[in-house]
């Protein structure tokens, strides 16, 4: 039976990197590893997350021509004394373009380095503006950090949600 | 510091399609999105000028499946790519045409697309699996080299349409 696209967020770990293709979660904590037991994993206050490395993947076209237009955002916006989540995308785009790799680090992010939005972009933020049309492809990386300061209190974080969009043709 | 661990796991598969496009030849040749394997929908170009294509539709599925299309049957969104003129539910809807622009012998171009969005936990947020937003229906056309564009938008979790229009 003809379907349409499928299309998951994929994150990539390590130093080759090792690639998963479709995560379950994207929860940030003290390893560089994909669908994280943040439990086992907490981020000392005064310390960074390890980045994670993202990116829209194209597992099937199905009937479709194209999936394009992406937008990513995060929500709700920051609201914990201290603690900031980054990225390399903002409002208007595309983000990401000609982004390569590098092995996810807690220092503070040198890509990760503006704030994530907060709401539907409402445009193409995240590259390529093109879009994918083969089955296998990947957008480019979307870097996020989460980063925190000694004054940021115990316990969970809120929760928030990693929000991705396209058109499909 | 910790997340919450009432994480919810996201599920990935393709976000389930409540329509599926129908496109209909003027030599009376039916062309559809589930009609076969590796249908899609850049193939509707791909006939003769001499096999044009007519009547661009969006039709209902039923519980997940798709409908076979007859000719008894109503869809729920057409584009007639003849004379660039829309119809819902069989009825005729007014696409509010430019005034003082002449379409007579323009070539209407079909245009189709849909939004989807997805979600995945961060912090143990919420995750949700891609759900289709809205469907987009309509055709554009060059005259005087200006492009001009007339576009049903279906938001699929509110059940309203209305047109969107470039010029």
């Amino acid at each position: 039976m003809a379907t349409v696209a499928t299309v998951t967020i994929a994150e990539s770990n390590g130093a080759t990197p090792t690639i998963t293709n479709s995560v379950t979660n994207l929860n940030m904590g003290s390893v560089d590893a994909v669908n994280l037991a943040f439990a086992s994993n907490p981020i000392v206050a005064a310390n960074n997350g390890f980045e994670k490395w993202v990116r829209i993947y194209l597992s099937a076209t199905g009937t479709s021509n194209k999936i394009d237009n992406f937008q990513i955002w995060v929500t709700p916006a920051p609201s914990v004394t201290g603690i900031t989540y980054f990225g390399n995308v903002t409002d208007t785009g595309p983000g990401g373009t000609g982004q390569s790799f590098v092995q996810p680090t807690t220092a503070n992010s040198t890509v990760a380095t503006i704030a994530m939005p907060t709401s539907d972009p409402g445009a193409n933020n995240l590259a390529p503006s093109a879009g994918l049309g083969t089955a296998g492809s990947f957008s480019e990386y979307c870097v996020l950090q989460v980063r925190s300061t000694a004054s940021s209190p115990p316990g969970n974080l809120p929760q928030k949600t990693f929000h991705f969009q396209y058109d499909e043709q | 510091m910790s997340q919450n661990p009432n994480s919810i796991t996201l599920i990935t598969s393709a976000p389930p399609n409540l329509f599926q496009w129908v496109a209909e030849y003027d030599s009376g040749t039916i062309y559809t999105q589930y009609g076969g394997p590796n249908r899609q929908f850049k193939d509707l170009t791909k006939f003769s000028d001499e096999d044009r294509l007519e009547k661009l539709h969006l039709i209902r599925l039923i519980d997940g499946k798709e409908n076979e299309f007859s000719t008894d049957m109503r869809p729920c969104f057409t584009v007639d790519l003849m004379n660039g003129t829309f119809s819902i539910n069989g009825e005729s809807v007014n696409e509010n045409r430019p005034q003082g622009v002449n379409f007579n012998g323009s070539k209407f171009r079909p245009i189709y697309h849909r939004r989807v969005r997805g979600g995945v936990g961060l912090t143990g947020g919420r995750s949700y699996a891609p759900l289709v937003k809205f469907y987009w229906l309509g055709w554009q056309a060059t005259v005087d080299g200006k492009n001009y564009q007339r576009i049903i938008q279906y938001d699929v979790p509110n059940d309203e349409w209305l047109f969107k229009e470039k010029r």
